[in-house]
């Protein structure tokens, strides 16, 4: 199926109602085009609205959380989906990084762009320092975490006054492969697509991947499953269009920031 | 796989927390019992693990994601079962509203929801309804209204891109 075909057969697919190979055909295409997965991303965010638009109902049985749990762990007890077991963790984590950022309360920072522009800047990069912070000390405390993995994070500071600011952590595992979660925020959208790199100390460049959107505050969030490795990479670099440095900084070891209980 | 069993229950209940009313929501709306909903509720959450993987928060928002995998489900589920056994037509002004209450960020949810969907005039709501909340496919609304397939695709597109320009300072996480 090509671009066109893809944009046709879209609002459907969106709204859960296209033939499935039709939909098996969009979500091929729309791994490898980027035009197309903006516009899928769009529409999807759309009808998700739809959702939301239910009047709420009764509240659930209080017991269909249990069954819920039961139901999540009797399919992750199947042995048929162990060949992707290293696969699976890597993503697990991903999602779980979704879900703690919610369950931190910081949906505020991406929820709404009127709260988000009052926002000062400087505000919002200490926000994400220190969700970033908070992030990090969750995933290593999860019970889902490898306890030997490494947790790093940092600020991202915009280069030469230019605008914009981020955060970065890295999760680096013996057992699993490594992830990086890149938040920025404030950046102007003639810089995209920016390249987000990564640099050890001897000076070698992992480029980890592009951030083609930004959100109307000028935010994205980017994370890569990274099976190569990020043990010694810590200078993390974020690139413009052009090619120059827009944001950069420096990740430290999580453990080593003692972070008061509140 | 014990220990990431062992482990996920944290991650499952924040996931449940954040997002098991919506769903349960949808399921009752969609498919019209308590028994469907709770089904639904239980199907998504583990459908949502199995794609763990797949999930990519540079290409969508969390709830987006989640909301399309319990739409999904919900419509097949609809697809599957008789004209008979279909909750009627319900569009979205005419739900009935609860007394109990709601956690509050739901609340804001919703509303900013509904002012995008306002943005609709009454015949595109009727037709997203008939696809959204009935799973009819946009061939079957071309037969059955009689107007050309490509019609019915033009208006489904303008009338989502409407929301989405509607809510477009709406960032779900």
């Amino acid at each position: 199926m090509n671009c066109a075909g893809v944009r046709d057969a879209l609002p459907a697919f969106a709204l859960g109602v296209a033939p499935a190979p039709d939909a098996s055909s969009v979500e091929l295409h729309v791994e490898t085009c980027a035009a197309c997965r903006k516009e899928a991303i769009e529409l999807q965010r759309a009808v998700a609205a739809f959702g939301y638009a239910l009047a709420p109902t009764e509240p659930a049985a209080p017991e269909l959380e249990e069954r819920v749990l039961a139901a999540v762990h009797t399919t992750a007890g199947d042995g048929s989906r162990r060949r992707s077991r290293r696969h699976r963790r890597a993503g697990v984590t991903l999602l779980a990084a979704a879900i703690l950022l919610a369950a931190l309360g910081t949906g505020a920072v991406f929820a709404n762009r009127a709260e988000r522009l009052r926002l000062q800047v400087e505000r919002t990069a200490l926000q994400q320092a220190e969700m970033l912070s908070r992030f990090g000390e969750a995933v290593s405390s999860a019970r889902f975490a490898d306890p030997g993995a490494d947790v790093l994070t940092g600020m991202l500071r915009a280069t030469d006054g230019r605008q914009g600011t981020g955060s970065a952590l890295t999760i680096v595992s013996p057992s699993s492969d490594d992830q990086a979660i890149v938040m920025v925020s404030d950046l102007p959208a003639r810089h995209l697509p920016l390249t987000v790199s990564i640099v050890n100390a001897r000076g070698r460049a992992l480029e980890l991947g592009s951030i083609r959107l930004l959100d109307s505050a000028g935010g994205a969030t980017f994370a890569r499953i990274v099976p190569d490795g990020l043990a010694g990479f810590i200078d993390v670099v974020i690139r413009d269009a052009r090619g120059r440095v827009v944001l950069r900084g420096d990740l430290a070891a999580q453990t080593a920031v003692a972070t008061p209980s509140p | 796989m014990e220990g990431l069993l062992a482990g996920d229950d944290s991650a499952i209940r924040a996931l449940y927390a954040r997002f098991g009313r919506p769903v349960y929501t949808m399921g009752l709306r969609l498919l019209g019992s308590r028994e469907a909903a709770e089904e639904l509720t239980q199907d998504v959450f583990v459908m949502a693990w199995r794609k763990a993987a797949r999930f990519d928060p540079h290409r969508g928002r969390l709830s987006t994601w989640l909301m399309t995998i319990a739409h999904n489900l919900a419509v097949d589920r609809l697809r599957r079962e008789t004209g008979v056994t279909r909750p009627k037509l319900v569009l979205v002004e005419e739900m009935p509203e609860s007394a109990q209450s709601v956690d509050e960020d739901l609340l804001l949810e919703r509303d900013e929801a509904l002012r995008a969907i306002a943005s609709l005039s009454d015949a595109e709501r009727r037709l997203i309804a008939r696809t959204y909340f009935r799973g009819m496919t946009a061939r079957e609304i071309s037969e059955d209204d009689g107007i050309p397939l490509g019609t019915v695709k033009t208006r489904l597109r303008a009338a989502l891109i409407k929301v989405r320009k509607a809510n477009a300072q709406k960032e779900y996480l």
